[in-house]
């Protein structure tokens, strides 16, 4: 429909809270994509629970119309990208899809480590770079050290840089302008054979999958026939349209645009996420780069909360992965949890979303248990293997060596609070200093290599406490090294429950041992006896700590006309129960399971 | 049979921190909406029965305007055959005066139940609750005047300790009340108390604390002179006949929001909002929340449920529920609460263990009564084979 020359195709990058989503409202507020009336604040987060969290967890493309300054009306593409770490495979989708980028940095917080990070995803995808700072309606809003931050840090000119509030709307026409003026229009022959990015993919209930594509060469249309290029299937196109946001079907997507295709794809396996779709007669000689499928960094397991419900569980996982890539699973028996899976999660926050979804949107109670890295063993007999799960981590003698993922960790920080941050990550989480660099006038980059199982747990908010607030982290996957490691199992009642298991570093043993058994005494329920808690590693117990035997527990008061809403409260707290698990005959709830999660709460 | 009457006056001067009851800051226009719907409810759906106890309970039912008072209970009269053995209101020290106790005694009203919770000036404070400085005056007062006196308490505030329970007995002591009822305080509840506890504002007393001073306090009590007769209930002579009514599942009938009425076998709630209340009264409908009329199973659960919180217990009739489901439940319940009851035949009990124990008890009774019920052909088929 318009011209490849009146198209633009950008993401929007920044860390976290900085102002992406509230940015495209206030662009589809402008462009009158959405009618004001009926648009509800950040419109782009259209998940419950994006809304709820304010953050953005799947990217998603939305098609503008927007008149410029020089009379013509352009088509403009734009991805809203996650701003959390553990999405940026997300970001690297869009990035690929797109001729350009805007850079959003909160101007009163400053360049962030994420900022850093994406924008050298999207040096790296050859974009057109728009740096903006944003919220400058604030008061305490810091334009000029935030400019030198964005001078020395990502080596832009000042005099590159706009000014805006997402807020309340100022600057941002001139955003549209910048868009509309600097980045390149998309180039690509539209009489060439198809070729098209999967940029994502999604299972809806009513229509089947619905593929997002960028397309780079050739048209697509309803009736054609498309091939997959990695596995060469094939299928026949039944509808093709644009996100406005919602989707609103075309004639053809063209050569520069972005859009979406419905064929008859049965499952989301079959449309790959960074494969190229081809026609199924004249095919395109060479398939796009693609980019690097997101992989699990962490798994944890995930159990039922009545066992009963395992079949549901599958059921709910399988229809999740539609939806979700990222997501991996197998079954998994747990001596004490029985039947449930081993989950891969692409971080914390990915397995919180996971977790609150699958309960919300499919009525599902289950249990987690604590989230470990993957460890890779070297058997005494020379055999590799993956770790996956800690009750499956060998006792000593029985391996050579272990290793464990580490990362290049980067702090962005006032300088103020480097020492404290420094010891911190030094000392407690067994992390090397690197470098540091300025950032700006008052702030500094750190480097660190520290294992990626120590920035998991109890990281980020001791990072935020030791830094009143204002350090922020991003980091990347290095690789592999050899770790000095331990199982440590916990018995309750004499018993060992497996899935309480966790790794730990020898010099920690004895510290995180005592945490978590104090913690678990904490988060179990008393009952009639008395319960022992018990950690061993290496075949010692090496901390215990009790809990006392429940003596009292008197009902209380209970207005006598209403015996009802007496007995709903005691239906309901029994119902609280089902994420409880009997083991043995201990009644162990579900947040005891997360407990090595929590050791950190009281310091 | 005689049945009992309960009125909900819902209206507060403020709300106590651990209170999740239905109540509402006393305001002109809303009383005088309420008083006006109130009345109505007990014109349009009674069913004049005979009545030998009636409570006022709330909420604040002392902060309740005298001539008000005065025009329910002539409603009531009107509606009911009238045949009372006991009236209790329900009072907060600050209403203790003079004149508001001769007036409750010229309306009929034959027992006070006073909201003391504690006798402590500073955990009162705590939970939103603060005490007139004159407070063992008036509550003399109240003694004096009424030969039947309950004082509430609730063991287990925040700052609570040895000290204060023993300051709570000595005034027992000294004033005598014939009633006393001990409450173990209620965590369980969202409350602007709890939420203070959660977000580490405020702390409660430990468990350890509790359970010596519960037995401190059961023992003690005892040695006053007062009988143990339900769970958090003692008294010298002068049982509750009201609340004996509801533990004994006899006939009542609740008038206002959030009131409780079981009539036969049938049980039923009101609303527990003012607005919905007030329209459903207007449209001449009855503000119900839910009315159902119980399976034997259930009706035989909450005759457990609330019977076994008295000190003798219950004898389940077998002229009431039918011999299959009795004997079929009693079994069941004999064998997974064994260690808390005494067994004997269908008349059951809380030992002393099942006494301390009591919450868990009940709330194993329901998850048994959930168990059978699910045992059962649903009440659905049940409808269905009866048409047929
Ligand atoms: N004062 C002010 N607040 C803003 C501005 N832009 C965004 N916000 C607020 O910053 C918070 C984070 O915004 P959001 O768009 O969700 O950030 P995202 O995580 O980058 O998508 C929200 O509370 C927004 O209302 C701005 O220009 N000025
Ligand atoms: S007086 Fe009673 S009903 Fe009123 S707020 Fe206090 S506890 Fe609640
Ligand atoms: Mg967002």
């Amino acid at each position: 429909m318009f011209g490849r020359d009146l198209i633009r195709n950008i993401s929007i990058i920044a860390h976290i809270d900085h102002g992406k989503t509230t940015l495209v409202d206030r662009f589809l507020d402008i462009t009158g994509t959405i009618e004001h009336r009926r648009m509800k604040d950040q419109f782009m987060d259209s998940m419950d629970i994006e809304r709820e969290r304010g953050i953005t967890i799947k990217s998603k493309p939305v098609k503008l119309n927007y008149t410029a300054r020089n009379g013509k009306t352009y088509e403009i593409n734009i991805i809203d990208t996650p701003g959390h770490v553990d999405f940026n495979y997300e970001v690297s989708r869009s990035l690929a899809a797109c001729e350009g980028a805007i850079l959003l940095v909160d101007a009163s917080q400053g360049v962030e480590a994420q900022t850093v990070g994406n924008t050298y995803l999207a040096i790296e995808n050859d974009l057109e770079l728009i740096p903006v700072l944003n919220k400058i309606d604030i008061p305490n809003a810091n334009i000029e050290e935030t400019l030198a931050e964005i001078v020395d840090l990502i080596g832009y000119k000042a005099e590159e840089c706009l000014l805006a509030s997402a807020k309340t709307g100022e600057g941002v026409v001139e955003i549209l302008e910048a868009v509309v003026e600097r980045v390149p229009p998309p180039s690509g022959n539209t009489s060439a054979p198809l070729k098209a990015l999967i940029f994502d993919a999604i299972y809806d209930k009513y229509r089947g999958v619905v593929v997002h594509v960028r397309v780079f060469e050739g048209s697509v249309r309803a009736g054609d026939r498309i091939m997959m290029m990695s596995s060469r299937e094939i299928f026949e196109v039944i509808e093709v349209g644009y996100f406005l946001p919602q989707m609103v079907p075309t004639d053809s997507i063209d050569a520069g645009e972005v859009g979406y295709i419905i064929a008859v794809i049965k499952e989301v396996a079959s449309a790959k996420i960074g494969d190229t779709i081809t026609g199924a007669t004249s095919s395109t000689p060479e398939a796009l780069p693609g980019y690097k499928v997101a992989k699990p960094m962490v798994y944890a397991g995930m159990f039922p909360g009545m066992p009963e419900y395992y079949e549901e569980l599958r059921k709910a996982l399988d229809k999740f992965k539609l939806n979700d890539a990222a997501l991996v699973f197998e079954p998994e028996n747990s001596p004490a949890l029985g039947f449930g899976f081993r989950v891969g999660f692409l971080g914390l926050l990915h397995m919180d979303v996971v977790r609150e979804r699958l309960e919300r949107e499919f009525d599902i109670t289950c249990i987690l248990t604590a989230p470990n890295v993957v460890y890779r063993v070297t058997m005494s007999d020379g055999t590799v293997q993956e770790i996956t799960n800690p009750a499956s981590f060998p006792e000593p003698g029985e391996f050579a060596k272990v290793e464990e993922p580490f990362v290049e960790l980067s702090i962005i920080t006032p300088s103020d609070y480097m020492g404290n941050l420094i010891g911190f990550i030094t000392t407690e989480k067994r992390g090397e200093f690197k470098a540091v660099e300025n950032a700006g006038k008052n702030r500094v980059v750190m480097k660190f290599v520290t294992p990626l199982s120590e920035i998991m747990f109890d990281f980020f908010d001791r990072m935020k406490a030791l830094s009143r607030g204002y350090a922020s982290m991003d980091y990347d996957i290095i690789g592999y090294r050899e770790s000095n490691l331990v199982k440590v199992t916990i018995l309750v009642n004499k018993d060992t429950v497996d899935s309480l298991s966790f790794i730990v570093h020898v010099d920690k043993e004895y510290a995180v041992a005592k945490k978590v058994v104090d913690k678990l005494s904490e988060l179990i329920p008393q009952h009639q006896f008395q319960i022992p808690i018990q950690a061993r590693a290496r075949g010692r117990i090496i901390a215990r700590s009790d809990i006392k035997a429940l003596r009292k527990d008197v009902l209380a008061k209970c207005y006598g006309g209403d015996v009802t809403r007496k007995m709903k409260l005691l239906e309901k707290q029994k119902e609280g129960k089902k994420r409880m698990r009997e083991i043995g005959q201990v009644t162990i709830p579900q947040n005891a399971f997360l407990a090595i999660l929590r050791i950190g709460d009281e310091e | 049979m005689y049945a009992g009457v309960y009125l909900h006056l819902p209206f507060c001067a403020r709300r106590c921190a651990y209170c999740d009851f239905c109540t509402l800051q006393l305001d002109e226009t809303s009383l005088k909406k309420y008083h006006a719907a109130l009345k109505s409810e007990i014109e349009l759906f009674s069913d004049g029965a005979a009545v030998d106890t009636l409570y006022f309970g709330g909420g604040s039912p002392s902060l309740y305007p005298l001539d008000l008072l005065q025009e329910l209970l002539d409603t009531l009269r009107s509606r009911f055959r009238f045949e009372l053995r006991e009236a209790t209101l329900e009072a907060n020290p600050w209403e203790l005066t003079f004149e508001r106790l001769e007036r409750w005694k010229k309306l009929g009203v034959n027992r006070l139940s006073v909201g003391l919770q504690s006798s402590d000036g500073e955990i009162l404070k705590t939970v939103n609750r603060p005490v007139p400085p004159d407070l063992f005056e008036r509550l003399e007062m109240a003694v004096d005047l009424f030969d039947n006196v309950n004082f509430d308490f609730i063991l287990g505030l925040p700052g609570e300790n040895r000290k204060n329970v023993e300051n709570n007995l000595k005034l027992i002591e000294r004033l005598k009340p014939a009633h006393i009822s001990y409450y173990m305080f209620d965590s369980d509840h969202e409350t602007d108390l709890m939420a203070s506890v959660k977000n580490d504002i405020i702390e409660l007393p430990d468990k350890d604390t509790l359970e010596k001073l519960h037995d401190f306090i059961v023992l003690s009590l005892k040695e006053l002179g007062l009988t143990r007769y339900e769970i958090s209930s003692w008294s010298k002579g002068r049982m509750s006949l009201h609340n004996l009514k509801y533990w004994k599942s006899g006939d009542y009938k609740g008038f206002g929001v959030s009131a409780g009425s079981h009539e036969g076998t049938t049980r039923s709630v009101n609303c527990d909002s003012l607005d919905q209340y007030i329209d459903s009264i207007v449209a001449g409908k009855r503000p119900l929340a839910y009315i159902r009329e119980n399976t034997p199973l259930e009706e035989l659960f909450e005759t457990l449920f609330m019977g076994l919180r008295l000190i003798d217990g219950l004898t389940l009739s077998a002229e009431i529920f039918p011999a299959d489901l009795l004997e079929r439940s009693v079994e069941r319940i004999a064998s997974v609460l064994g260690e808390f009851l005494v067994v004997n035949g269908y008349r059951l009990s809380l030992n002393d263990y099942g006494l301390d124990m009591s919450r868990l008890v009940f709330e194993r009774l329901v998850g048994i009564m959930e168990e059978m019920e699910s045992l059962l052909p649903s009440r659905a088929t049940v409808e269905k084979q009866k048409n047929t």
